[in-house]
C-alpha cells in the first residue's frame, strides 16, 4: 500500500475503471476465440490486464494484482507468439476474468479484497505460461500502439457565396417531423443551396431526436429572401429564421481529456485526475422527477389551450385570446425542447446490455457443444435506461433458447445442409418513434405441430379451434405461463417460465413481442420498445360516454364505415380495408371483456366509427361512438391498488381536467384472441 | 388561386373526405383515381394542377406513380397521403419528385396549407 495516501478516495474511480475494463475484456475475448491472429484485439486485452494489474497494486489488492500479472504474462505470450490462442486458453482467461469481478464486487461492498482463493486458477493460468516459455525462441518486440489521428476536413468556399444559418420552426402538431426536415433540406438541395450541416446532425433530424426547430448551415449565391422562401413553401414550417454569416466561424476542436495512461505506483494522483470529467452524475431519480414536472406541464399547457379555446365565445376578447394562444405556442415549443433534452439524458446506447451477451452466448453454446456465431449489430442504438433494464431479462431468456433449442448440432446441420455453424443475430435499430431489437437464429425454426399437440393437452384450445388456426396464431401460444416446448428440462432454459416473462415485461413498457418462424430456417423475434415512457400521442375516442385514449403507434387509420359496406363473414360482421377482410369489434365491449364481434342478426348501426388498429400482428376494426382528434397524452399509472388492469395502460389527465383511460390495444386483441374470437 | 385537383386513393371514404375538405376550401376536383394505374391514365386526360396520392395501393402503388407521372410530366405537383408508420416511403417519394406530404388522420387545415404551398399561394 502507498503511504501517505487516503486511498478511501480514489475507490469510486478504481472500481469504475476496472468495470469498464472487465467489460472490455469479456468482449475482447469471446472476440478474439474467433479472430486469434488480430493483434490489436491482443494488445487491447493485455492492456486491459495492465491496466487492471497496476491500479490493484497501488491500492493495496494483491490478489487482484496478482491474477491480472499472471493474465498479463498470458497475453504477452500471445502477442509473441509464443502462446496459440485456444479455446481452453480463453476459457481459463474468461475464468480468470470472472474472479476478477468477484473480487471487485467485495471491495464494492466491503471496502477490502475479499479472501478468495486463487491458487487454482493461478496454478492453471502457469500450466499455459510454461507452455509457453518453452516454446519461445526469441523474444519479439512489441508492436507499438497505433493511434490514429482524426482526418481533418478542408472545406473551400468560394468567395462570392454567403453562408447562412437558417433555423426552421415546425408546427407544434407536426407529424413524421423527421421526413419533414428532409423535405426542407432536399428543398434547399434542389434549388443548388449546399447544405454543409446541421443542428442536431441528420441521424438525430431522421430519427427525430429534435424538438420543434432545427438549423442548417449551408452556402449559396442566392439572396437571403430566395431562401427563406423556399423553406416556407413546404407545409407545417411555422416560421423561418435566416442569420448571414459573412465570416466563416472558427472550428472548434474538442479536446479528448481522456488520454491512455499508463498506470504505475503512483496512479492515485492520476486517477484524481482523470476524475475531473466535464460531466455531473445524477441520480436517475432526479431525471424521473424531472419528467414527471414535464408531464405536468403537458398538461396544463392543454388545460389552458382548452380555456383559449373557450374564449372564442368573447368576441371583445379576441386580441387577449391571440396574445395568451401565441403564447401558448411558445410554452409548448419550449417544453418539447426540454422534454427533448431529459429524454435525451435519460437515453444510454444499449451497448450496455449488449456487450454481457458474447460472452453469455459462448458459454451457453460451449456448454451444449454446440457451434455458433454470435453477431451484435446496432448496438449504439439509445433507449431509456429504465427500458434498458426492462429487456435484459427477456433478451437473456431469447437468447438462451436461440442458442439452446433453436441452433442444431453439428451434425444434424451438416445432415441437413446447412453451414455447420449456427448463426444467432442479436440486431438493435430505430424505427420511427420506436426501437426494434431483433434475436434471430438460422436454427429449426419453431415446430407448429408439436405446440398444436401441447396446447391441446393443456387445454389451451380444442381441436376444432387449433385446426382453424394459421401457424402464426398457433405461435403465439409459447406466450403462455408454463407453456414450453422442450421436453427436457436443461439447465439454461427449457424451464417454461421464459417467453410468459417476455411477454409480460414488454407489456409492461408498452414493447411489442412478435416471431416469425419457418421450419428447418430458423426463428426471429422482435421486441418493439417505445423511445419514450411517459408522453405518447394518442387518438381519443368517445366510448359509452367516456373518452378513451388509443396510443396513435397502434393505429392504421380511421375509417368511417357505412352499414352497405360491411359483411358477414363466418356470421360476425367485417369490413374490406385495403382488400383484407377486417373484423370489426365494439370496443365498449372488448373493454368490458365481453365478446365484442357484431353477430349475425344482430342490428348495426348506420355508420360504424372505426379505428383500426395494427399490434401484435393482428389487424382489427374497433368501433367507437365518436372520434375526438389527435393528442399529446402524458401517461399515468393506474396506481398499484387498483393493479394490472388488462386492456388498459394507464390514464391521463385531459385539458378539461377529465380521466381519459389508455386502451393497451395489443392485449385486448389478445385477449379477445385467447376467447376465441 | 383555385386549382383543378386529382385524388388518388384506394379508400372511398378517404376519396371522400378528401375532396370534402378541397371542394369546402375553393378548389375544383376533376378527377378521383382509386390505384396507380389508374392515376396515371387520368392524369394524362385531365391534366390537374395538383395530386393528392395515397402510398399503399392495389395495382401500382402510390410512389411508382409519382416515377410515372413525372416521367411524363417533370412540372407535376404531387402531394403524398402517407399513414403513420410510412416514414421511409415518403421519403422514396419525395426522392421521385413528390412536392409535399400530409400525414392521416388527416387534418382539414394541414391539407389545405399543403396544397396552398404546393400550388404557391
Amino acid at each position: 500500500m502507498v503511504e501517505g495516501f487516503d486511498l478511501s478516495r480514489y475507490v469510486g474511480v478504481f472500481l469504475e475503471e476496472v468495470e469498464e475494463h472487465i467489460e472490455n475484456l469479456e468482449e475482447n475475448l469471446v472476440q478474439l476465440e474467433r479472430e486469434p491472429d488480430n493483434q490489436d484485439l491482443v494488445q487491447s486485452i493485455f492492456r486491459s490486464f495492465h491496466t487492471i494489474k497496476g491500479s490493484s497494486s497501488s491500492m493495496g489488492f494483491q490478489r487482484m494484482m496478482e491474477l491480472s500479472h499472471l493474465m498479463e504474462n498470458l497475453l504477452d505470450g500471445v502477442r509473441s507468439k509464443s502462446i496459440a490462442v485456444t479455446p481452453s486458453l480463453v476459457d481459463v482467461l474468461l475464468r480468470g476474468v470472472d474472479l476478477l469481478k468477484n473480487m471487485k464486487d467485495t471491495v464494492a461492498l466491503e471496502g477490502k479484497e475479499p479472501e478468495v482463493d486463487i491458487q487454482h486458477i493461478t496454478e492453471n493460468l502457469k500450466v499455459f505460461l510454461k507452455r509457453g516459455e518453452e516454446a519461445k525462441v526469441a523474444p519479439e518486440t512489441t508492436a507499438p500502439i497505433e493511434r490514429k489521428e482524426p482526418e481533418e476536413k478542408e472545406v473551400i468556399a468560394p468567395a462570392s457565396r454567403k453562408e447562412y444559418l437558417i433555423r426552421v420552426y415546425l408546427t407544434l402538431e407536426c407529424s413524421m417531423k423527421g421526413v419533414r426536415s428532409y423535405l426542407v433540406i432536399n428543398r434547399l438541395q434542389e434549388n443548388k443551396v449546399e447544405v454543409i450541416s446541421t443542428n442536431p446532425p441528420l441521424a438525430d433530424l431522421e430519427s427525430e431526436r429534435f424538438g420543434q426547430s432545427f438549423e442548417i448551415v449551408a452556402k449559396a449565391t442566392l439572396p437571403e429572401e430566395e431562401i427563406r422562401k423556399m423553406v416556407e413553401s413546404v407545409a407545417e414550417v411555422e416560421k423561418v429564421e435566416i442569420e448571414v454569416q459573412e465570416e466563416l466561424p472558427e472550428e472548434k476542436v474538442e479536446v479528448k481529456e481522456e488520454e491512455e495512461k499508463e498506470i504505475v505506483s503512483t496512479a492515485g494522483q492520476k486517477k484524481a485526475a482523470k476524475s475531473l470529467k466535464k460531466t455531473v452524475r445524477v441520480d436517475v431519480e432526479r431525471l424521473d422527477a424531472l419528467l414527471n414536472l414535464v408531464g405536468e406541464l403537458v398538461i396544463d399547457r392543454a388545460r389552458l389551450g382548452d380555456t383559449i379555446q373557450r374564449l372564442r365565445d368573447f368576441k371583445e376578447l379576441s386580441h387577449f385570446r391571440d396574445l395568451l394562444s401565441d403564447t401558448n405556442t411558445h410554452i409548448g415549443r419550449i417544453i418539447n425542447e426540454l422534454q427533448m433534452e431529459i429524454m435525451k439524458a435519460r437515453m444510454l446506447p444499449l451497448a450496455e446490455v449488449f456487450n454481457r451477451f458474447p460472452r453469455m452466448v459462448r458459454d451457453i453454446a460451449r456448454n451444449s457443444g454446440k457451434e455458433v456465431d454470435f453477431v451484435v449489430q446496432g448496438e449504439e442504438t439509445e433507449l431509456d435506461r429504465s427500458l434498458l433494464e426492462e429487456i435484459t431479462d427477456p433478451l437473456i431468456h431469447l437468447l438462451r433458447n436461440a442458442v439452446d433449442h433453436g441452433i442444431e448440432s453439428r451434425e444434424e446441420r451438416i445432415a441437413q445442409g446447412k453451414p455447420p455453424r449456427g448463426r444467432v443475430l442479436l440486431k438493435a435499430y430505430q424505427e420511427e418513434n420506436s426501437v426494434v431489437i431483433m434475436v434471430q437464429d438460422d436454427g429449426r425454426g419453431l415446430d407448429t405441430g408439436k405446440i398444436r399437440n401441447k396446447a391441446l393437452r393443456l387445454g389451451l384450445a380444442s381441436q376444432e379451434e387449433l385446426e382453424k388456426m394459421s401457424d402464426r396464431e398457433v405461435m403465439e401460444f409459447i406466450f403462455y405461463p408454463g407453456f414450453s416446448t422442450n421436453d427436457q428440462v436443461t439447465d439454461v432454459s427449457g424451464r417454461g417460465v421464459g417467453m410468459d416473462i417476455v411477454r409480460r415485461n414488454m407489456e409492461r413498457v408498452n414493447g411489442q413481442v412478435r416471431i416469425e418462424s419457418e421450419a428447418g430456417k430458423g426463428t426471429t423475434f422482435y421486441l418493439r420498445l417505445p423511445l419514450t415512457l411517459a408522453i405518447i400521442r394518442a387518438l381519443l375516442v368517445q366510448v359509452d360516454g367516456g373518452i378513451y385514449s388509443i396510443p396513435l403507434a397502434d393505429v392504421v387509420e380511421i375509417e368511417k364505415v357505412k352499414r352497405e359496406n360491411t359483411y358477414w363473414v363466418n356470421k360476425t360482421l367485417t369490413a374490406l380495408f385495403r382488400g383484407k377482410v377486417l373484423t370489426l369489434l365494439r370496443l365498449k365491449d372488448l373493454l368490458q371483456s365481453k365478446k365484442a364481434e357484431y353477430f349475425e342478426g344482430e342490428e348495426t348501426p348506420e355508420v360504424l366509427y372505426t379505428v383500426v388498429v395494427n399490434a401484435a400482428r393482428a389487424m382489427a376494426g374497433l368501433v367507437v361512438d365518436e372520434i375526438i382528434g389527435e393528442q399529446e397524452i402524458v401517461i399515468k399509472s393506474l396506481g398499484s391498488y387498483i393493479g394490472d388492469v388488462r386492456g388498459l395502460s394507464g390514464a391521463t389527465i385531459l385539458g378539461d381536467g377529465r380521466v381519459s383511460l389508455i386502451v393497451d390495444v395489443p392485449s385486448l386483441l389478445w385477449k379477445n384472441f385467447q376467447m376465441g374470437g | 388561386m383555385p386549382g383543378r385537383i386529382m385524388i388518388v386513393d384506394d379508400a372511398a371514404f378517404m376519396r371522400m373526405m378528401l375532396k370534402d375538405i378541397l371542394v369546402k376550401n375553393g378548389y375544383e376536383v376533376v378527377a378521383e383515381a382509386s390505384n396507380g394505374k389508374e392515376a396515371v391514365l387520368k392524369y394524362d386526360e385531365t391534366k390537374p394542377d395538383l395530386v393528392t396520392m395515397d402510398i399503399t395501393m392495389p395495382e401500382m402503388d402510390g410512389i411508382s406513380a409519382v416515377k410515372e407521372i413525372r416521367k411524363k410530366d417533370p412540372q407535376a405537383r404531387i402531394i403524398m397521403c402517407s399513414a403513420m408508420g410510412q416514414q421511409a416511403m415518403v421519403v422514396d417519394a419525395i426522392q421521385a419528385g413528390a412536392r409535399d406530404f400530409v400525414v392521416k388522420p388527416f387534418k382539414p387545415d394541414r391539407v389545405v396549407e399543403a396544397v396552398k404551398k404546393v400550388l404557391g399561394n
